[in-house]
């Protein structure tokens, strides 16, 4: 617990040094010369919100003179400025509204990982989002030499498929937590009972996510962990990565076209790149809170002798994650069957 | 010290923390994602009443760049006349499901648009102009009615704004008459701002939300 609660606070700190230090340099760079949103006396959180939304613009804008830049030959420096707004980017717009995060917290909240696995999806999710959006335009712009709006449409296909993954993931969430709770109630077999140790019990061909008891916390030293690892590991983790990164980021998308209409697709994908880099880094970071205030929980629960009610307390905790997620997907999808914007 | 941050509360509120940053939001990705800079004119028919607006829209570099890689059909990295022509045609013929993104009002009750004319684009400095000029469904006498017309997205995805207020202005205007534009800037509530900045680029609220982020242009005329 002790070691636990001084590295989530450690990790909220660096998570607000890195968005002040986002902050700053966004604020350093260069001024939009397009007119920015004018909010009166902007206070509180909305003043807030208006500020970092202003940053958006000043993103795209830094990222436009720094390929006109690069085109005209100033290397070095453009190319840094490239490759950094990527990163701070990535750091910014992570942190801010978005399913992935809310995938992994609900994962690393409802069950145990180490932080090694609690790494690997962060990292994983990341990179994926970066790779998927250059694939895309990669593929359709750099090789198939179509318009940037066929691009888009594509985009939009992938993302479509990302959502409904994203309520799968969630749907499987809440199952987990139907079983659970059956099998606490006495209403499925003993057998089924019997903490996951075995693999055969896991080879059901779909996503596979599972609910342990927080006294299961300790089920790495159980009799055949390497199995258990095996069995549920990979399958689990790579729905919840697909989840989580299979929608290209816009601002990755929007650097990529750029980027292979100007000839400087090396550039392009490198500061995409650093842009997974920085999402990592926040998404890495969500990922160990979320699990560190798991297992304080788990611990906590353990020494007040909870055992039984820390159980429910975790099926609830798995089932209202799940059905967050659940709709969370659900709107996303639906949002992405609006009519299109007549300028897009 | 370690024992003080031992206790229930302190996961509490570190749950809290992380549950805030999972599925709240901020901004990142918020509304709007492209900026138009435009010049707005309220055109005079013969009769001295207002019969049309005019409108000219400067896109942002990147928007321009997108469009660019659309109608650059030769691969010179340079938009084509013929596709950028075709293209404000068809971004026209689009704009007219969605009342041409412009709103006028007589008296305070809304006016249509009875047609939309003159298409036309062409990229400068790297920035897209795309002009049109929007019919009224009636001719308006700003004498006698107060006149107001905004145009603006209504979905926020794109910011249009005045980038000052010369950019409104009258065509045409009787002499003598004194008719001038005057440019009220938005001042949108905090619950809008929020709402629009929890938007990425891929969502909407609908069409409710351009209205209070759009610059409203009143034209009036004072003959003494």
């Amino acid at each position: 617990m002790r070691r636990v609660v001084i590295r989530g606070t450690g990790v909220a700190g660096s998570l607000g040094l890195l968005l002040a230090l986002a902050g700053a340099a966004a604020a350093a760079g260069s001024a939009s010369p397009l007119a920015a949103p004018t909010v009166d006396g902007p206070s509180g959180t909305a003043g807030l919100i208006a500020w970092l939304s202003e940053r958006q613009q000043v993103f795209q804008q830094t990222v436009v003179d720094a390929l006109k830049e690069l085109r005209a030959g100033a290397a070095p420096r453009a190319f840094a400025v490239l490759v950094g707004a990527g990163f701070l980017y990535g750091v910014v717009h992570a942190a801010g509204p978005g399913h992935g995060k809310a995938i992994v917290s609900s994962y690393l909240l409802t069950h145990p990982a180490d932080r090694r696995r609690a790494l690997v999806i962060a990292a994983a999710a990341a990179l994926l989002q970066g790779l998927v959006a250059i694939a895309l335009v990669g593929g359709m712009i750099g090789l198939l030499d179509l318009a940037a709006r066929q691009t888009r449409d594509a985009a939009r296909w992938v993302e479509i498929a990302s959502f409904g993954l994203v309520a799968a993931v969630g749907l499987a969430l809440l199952a987990r937590a139907i079983v659970r709770a059956s099998a606490r109630l006495g209403w499925w077999s003993s057998a089924s009972n019997a903490r996951g140790a075995h693999p055969h019990a896991h080879r059901h061909g779909h996503i596979h996510i599972h609910i342990h008891q927080p006294d299961d916390e300790h089920a790495c030293c159980g009799p055949d962990p390497a199995a258990v690892a095996d069995a549920r590991g990979p399958i689990a983790v790579a729905g919840l990565v697909l989840a989580c990164g299979l929608r290209p980021c816009t601002g990755a998308i929007l650097v990529l076209v750029l980027a292979f209409a100007m000839d400087l697709a090396a550039a392009g994908i490198a500061s995409v790149l650093a842009m997974s880099v920085g999402t990592g880094l926040t998404v890495a970071a969500v990922a160990l809170g979320s699990r560190a205030v798991r297992s304080g929980a788990v611990t906590l629960s353990g020494r007040l002798g909870l055992g039984p009610a820390a159980a429910w307390t975790g099926i609830a905790a798995t089932a209202v994650g799940g059905l967050l997620v659940t709709l969370t997907g659900a709107l996303l999808l639906a949002a992405a069957f609006q009519p299109r914007h007549p300028l897009l | 010290m370690i024992r003080v941050m031992n206790t229930p509360a302190l996961a509490m509120a570190a749950s809290a923390v992380l549950a805030a940053l999972a599925f709240s939001s901020a901004p990142a990705g918020a509304h709007p994602h492209a900026w138009v800079d435009q010049e707005t004119a309220a055109v005079f028919g013969a009769d001295g009443r207002i019969e049309r607006v005019r409108v000219s829209w400067h896109f942002d570099e990147a928007y321009t760049a997108f469009i660019v890689q659309d109608t650059d059909a030769d691969g010179d990295g340079a938009a084509d006349s013929d596709a950028l022509a075709r293209m404000a045609e068809e971004t026209l013929q689009r704009l007219a499901e969605f009342g041409y993104f412009a709103e006028a009002w007589a008296d305070e009750a809304e006016i249509g648009w009875s047609s939309a004319i003159d298409p036309a684009a062409a990229v400068t400095e790297d920035r897209l102009r795309l002009d049109f000029t929007l019919v009224l469904a009636r001719p308006v006498d700003p004498v006698a009615e107060s006149f107001v017309y905004a145009v603006f997205d209504p979905t926020y995805w794109i910011e249009m704004r005045h980038p000052d207020a010369a950019a409104a202005t009258v065509e045409n205007a009787p002499e003598g008459a004194g008719c001038e534009t005057r440019l009220d800037v938005p001042d949108p509530d905090e619950e809008w701002v929020a709402l629009a900045s929890l938007l990425d680029s891929t969502q909407t609220a609908g069409d409710d939300l351009g209205i209070h982020f759009a610059d409203r242009v009143a034209v009036t005329c004072d003959a003494s």
